[in-house]
């Protein structure tokens, strides 16, 4: 399995495509960065209005640890297009090729092999997001140093900086879990196409529509919104939160990990009956 | 509460002994604990450095981030005091089981952003155990000075107390807003209170 494992991520890591990923979550990172180094105090300004009318904000608002705590929303959006890039191609592009026969005619199972490009395409998401954290905390240091955190959810929560390196780590642990999901969902859906363009465009699509939906019709849709897998992207925001945030984690990753083994079964079941001689 | 009414000269001359007792400082340093408790602020106790130099020069060194009430810090009234007002006494009331008088003070100049103090000064130390500001821009405020001593002017203990309008929060926990949809600010005030314990006080006198 290793070994199979380890073709499949010199696979990965032999397409440009994979090196479009990482470049742009380093120009992403570097964009919010000197971003914020620019235009940090008038954007943080806007946000404490209302309390700055009341209160003095006396040490370094503008820190490395909010900086990373901002391009963490990227694991909304941003970093789910950069992965579905190379998990929708895993299966699909084969299939286009079509070395799916000749790969097979060796002694592996199908299984095996859905499971090899399974945990490849997840070794690629861990790290997209590590080069993400280690980008943002590295370039965060050396621009703006660090400080205590201020998080402006429906609460203001001030954390300090000694009570902060766990919170993150829960955040990127986390954003690694709802990537998980996204390459499942991508790999599903690369599994039912013979090109790669159909799974990468359609987890897109699927990220966003049923945001939006989910979001727009959030007084509709509330009941159902707490069972998709889109409503716990954003939730690497609880570890920030201080009272109901903590104990909503468990649910939402129960909910992750639920999507991810079903997503894998179909993907299985489904690439276990797929026609590849035609 | 007594209500008679002092001479304007009595009202005025209680807070002329104020200002002198508190003019003898040239600069002091003290630690400080600040506690916030606001009902959507979460933030724990920080400890400060505060720093004063004569005439009204205030610095705060905090460790990490701190939140510091905007008024009542930095000893609002001495600016008050030395700027031209009327004074009116209007009374008697025991503040912290102490007698005190209660001074109403209207600034004279017509682009003071307070609009009337009203200050609860211990006749017989000559400093102020309670305040309360009407001002244009920050609404108003009460401070409650609390002392451990009789010799120092400074207090030990400060509890500054407003009411601010929950935040228009421009960046909802998504999170939230997905599982349990937008939902609408709270646009009922809420009650603020910071409190400021001084320690380690070192005053250095003219």
């Amino acid at each position: 399995m290793r070994k199979l494992v380890s073709i499949e991520l010199f696979k990965i890591f032999s397409k440009p495509r994979t090196y479009i990923g990482f470049g742009a979550v380093i120009i992403i990172v570097l964009a919010i960065e000197f971003g914020i180094l620019l235009e940090g105090d008038t954007m943080v300004g806007i946000i404490i209005q209302n309390i700055k009318d009341r209160f003095i904000f006396e040490g370094n608002i503008i820190n490395l640890y909010l900086v990373s705590y901002i391009i963490l929303n990227t694991l909304w959006i941003h970093v789910p297009i950069l992965v579905a890039l190379v998990t929708g191609d895993m299966l699909a592009g084969e299939a286009n090729s079509g070395t799916f026969r000749l790969i097979l005619t060796r002694p592996i199972s199908r299984v095996q092999l859905v499971l090899a490009k399974f945990i490849a395409g997840w070794i690629y998401a861990v790290l997209l997001v590590a080069v993400m954290a280690i980008l943002s905390i590295g370039i965060g240091l050396i621009l703006f140093g660090p400080g205590d955190l201020l998080v402006v959810t429906n609460k203001v929560n001030i954390f300090s900086s000694n009570d902060l390196l766990w919170r993150f780590a829960g955040a990127y642990a986390y954003g690694v879990l709802s990537m998980t999901t996204v390459a499942a969902l991508s790999f599903l859906l690369s599994s039912f196409a013979d090109n790669s363009i159909g799974p990468i465009i359609g987890t897109v699509a699927m990220i966003i529509g049923i945001t939006i939906i989910s979001t727009v019709g959030a007084i509709l849709l509330g009941p159902v919104n707490q069972y998709i897998f889109t409503s716990y992207l954003p939730s690497w925001q609880l570890f920030f939160q201080t009272d109901s945030g903590l104990s909503s984690i468990g649910h939402a990753i129960l909910i992750q990990l639920i999507y991810i083994v079903g997503f894998l079964s179909v993907t299985i079941w489904y690439f276990r009956k797929k026609d590849i001689l035609s | 509460m007594i209500g008679y009414t002092l001479p304007a000269q009595d009202a005025e001359s209680l807070l002329k002994a104020v200002g002198q007792n508190m003019d003898k400082i040239l600069r002091f340093e003290a630690d400080a604990l600040v506690k916030v408790d606001v009902d959507f602020i979460n933030i724990k106790d920080r400890k400060i450095k505060v720093r004063f130099e004569c005439p009204d020069k205030f610095t705060f060194e905090a460790e990490g981030l701190a939140l510091l009430p905007k008024k009542g810090l930095q000893m609002d009234y001495l600016q008050l005091l030395k700027a031209k007002y009327t004074a009116i006494d209007v009374g008697e009331e025991l503040v912290d089981n102490r007698k005190t008088r209660i001074i109403k003070v209207i600034p004279e100049a017509e682009d003071s952003d307070v609009i009337l103090a009203q200050l609860w000064i211990d006749p017989e130390l000559s400093r102020i155990m309670r305040m309360k500001t009407y001002t244009r821009k920050s609404g108003s405020y009460i401070i409650d000075f609390e002392y451990n001593t009789n010799f120092r002017p400074l207090p030990d203990r400060l509890t500054v107390s407003f009411e601010i309008n929950n935040m228009a929060f421009p960046t909802k926990a998504m999170n939230e807003i997905m599982t349990k949809g937008i939902q609408k600010p709270d646009s009922i005030p809420k009650k603020a209170t910071v409190i400021v314990q001084y320690s380690n006080y070192k005053i250095v006198n003219k």
